[in-house]
């Protein structure tokens, strides 16, 4: 397939390719975002320029303060990793009067995600980050972490669709809901959530795991199961954003194991719009723009100038 | 932009007592930055081990950096078997070290370290001996001691413990602390969570604090996941907070941590 995309034959030059993608109304200057949960804003901009991303999406935020699971919270695990975080955050008030105006300092669009224990704990987030400078909002119906609720609206169509509904209702940002690979069907949340107006979808979340110490016979994280990422869960994130590909009509951010660009080019060639790079940038800070330089690579070698010809060239 | 992966190059590695390893890299960069207490991350060549390991700092020799490990798992058995020349992927120094400023010249300090918690003991001992610090160090092993002849050579008073007994006082270090009577003008730490719970209520007891590393699994070590924290009381507002080992620690006082942190 090598070059026939690019009938001239002209070598590709940096300045020739155009990365940039629309995701429900907002255009990000390249289609790739940091995972929730793995970004920090002040820790991640030490190592690179938040500005050099097409968004940047931030831990999960809630109403109050959380303080997260117990420890040991992470276990690695054959090329890949188990957390169970919790969703330790400082509350949507300090998200707002610190976080974002940091991350405003930069060059991309904000997206904020939004964790809750109930509905209620949901739309009241949304509604203080109505008022914000916040350019999209995604909805963590999916942490595998959290007892009573978050993961509890992801793999049920209806909840999920009700959650959606409610916080549709409260703003005009984009919103996108994140999605767990936990459930037999991806795709009929997907589609749930999208016909009550979700204007993206983001997949996957981590898989539910576990670890056991044999030595020691007990688990390896103190909250016994957590989720599980990292280039080990990759095929099962390209094969869902493929089946809901098929499902829905509204953009997919991809993710799951994304390593290098060619990564990212797999889960676009799979059908997803932009996508999101989690456990890549914990094992090094300036994976998100390392694996953006990888793509811009992996475009000039294939002769694509432009991200609509890689979803293109998927002979499905 | 600060930098976060360097090249190192290992210089020696060689098995110092049962399971434990002393490894030189020379890697100018990170040991020109590096101070007491804290550590850099190791990066394995088999890519199925995903994550980072996490080794303290035991000395900074102009550029190079030793470090004392323990073979506890699949990465560190990996990092056994370098040898000279080998080249690995490393990060920089991480962390806050240990807060030297509260002591000065002709004052006395206390350094405590159990297992594999003793190798960033050998630096900081230097740091402080060069300082004009009397240092006594006590350290404790469940059987086999190792980096006594270092720490003597660094200027240390040194007492040893073993839990079996078989060499130095039969016991723990706190235990060893009381029987002497050993008290100093400022106390540093690392070790096993017990040992640091235990040895923060002997000292707190003789109104005195004390500068303890705390072990956690980590991520990432740069503070984006928020996976190694530990409860932090602040002491002006008297709320709890998770801090992160990696990036607000590994160094804490001992009189802030909340140790029944549910």
């Amino acid at each position: 397939m090598q070059n026939n995309n690019n009938p001239s034959n002209k070598e590709i030059e940096n300045e020739d390719l155009d990365l940039r993608v629309k995701i429900a109304g907002v255009e990000w200057k390249n289609p790739i975002t940091t995972a929730s949960g793995t970004f920090s804003a002040k820790e991640s901009s030490a190592f690179y320029d938040l500005g050099k991303l097409g968004a940047v999406t931030t831990k999960g935020v809630s109403d109050v303060p959380w303080s997260g699971n117990p420890t040991p919270r992470i276990a690695e695990t054959y090329g890949g990793m188990l957390n169970a975080v919790g969703l330790q955050n400082p509350g949507v008030e300090a998200f707002i009067s610190e976080e974002i105006p940091y991350i405003k300092k930069y060059d991309t669009k904000l997206i904020a995600n939004v964790a809750g224990h109930t509905l209620e704990e949901y739309c009241r987030t949304v509604e203080k980050l109505n008022d914000t400078d916040v350019d999209m909002m995604e909805i963590n119906i999916s942490c595998p972490n959290v007892k009573e609720g978050g993961i509890g609206f992801g793999t049920d169509a209806k909840m999920a669709a009700e959650v959606t509904k409610a916080v549709k209702s409260l703003t005009k940002k984009p919103i996108i809901i994140k999605l767990t690979p936990n459930v037999t069907s991806i795709s009929e949340i997907a589609k749930a959530v999208e016909a009550e107006g979700a204007d993206a979808v983001s997949l996957i979340n981590t898989l539910l795991g576990m670890r056991i110490d044999v030595r020691r016979g007990r688990t390896v994280l103190a909250n016994k199961t957590g989720g599980l990422s990292g280039p080990s869960v990759k095929p099962v994130a390209v094969r869902m954003v493929y089946e809901v590909r098929k499902a829905v009509r509204i953009p997919i951010i991809g993710l799951g194991g994304i390593m290098t660009g060619e990564d990212a080019a797999e889960f676009l060639m799979a059908g997803a719009n932009a996508v999101a790079i989690g456990t890549a940038a914990l094992i090094n800070p300036t994976a998100p723009i390392d694996i953006l330089e990888g793509l811009k690579t992996y475009m000039k070698e294939m002769g694509f100038q432009n991200i609509q010809q890689i979803q293109n060239a998927f002979c499905d | 932009m600060e930098k976060y992966r360097v090249e190192a190059r290992v210089l020696s590695n060689e098995c110092i007592a049962k399971d434990v390893y002393q490894m030189t890299l020379e890697c100018v960069d990170a040991a020109l930055s590096a101070k007491c207490g804290q550590f850099v991350n190791l990066y394995m060549k088999n890519e199925s081990l995903l994550l980072p390991r996490p080794i303290s700092i035991c000395w900074i020799d102009g550029a190079k950096l030793t470090l004392v490990y323990g073979m506890v798992g699949k990465g560190t058995e990996e990092l056994s078997t370098y040898g000279f020349g080998d080249l690995l992927q490393m990060s920089m120094p991480r962390g806050n070290g240990y807060d030297l400023e509260v002591v000065k010249e002709g004052q006395s300090a206390l350094v405590i370290g159990g297992g594999i918690g003793v190798p960033p003991l050998l630096e900081l001992t230097y740091a402080l001996t060069q300082k004009g610090i009397k240092v006594t160090a006590v350290i404790g092993f469940q059987e086999e001691p190792f980096l006594m002849k270092p720490l003597i050579k660094a200027g240390a008073d040194l007492y040893v413990a073993t839990d079996s007994g078989t060499s130095g006082f039969h016991g723990n270090v706190v235990d060893l602390m009381e029987q002497e009577k050993l008290t100093a003008d400022a106390y540093f730490a690392c070790g096993p969570k017990p040992m640091l719970n235990a040895l923060t209520n002997f000292v707190l007891q003789q109104k005195k604090d004390i500068q303890i590393s705390m072990e956690e699994r980590m991520g990432c070590g740069y503070g984006a996941c928020v996976g190694c924290v530990c409860t932090i009381r602040d002491k002006e507002s008297g709320l709890e907070v998770r801090k992160k080992v990696c990036k607000d620690g590994p160094v804490f006082w001992g009189s802030e941590v909340v140790w029944d942190a549910k």
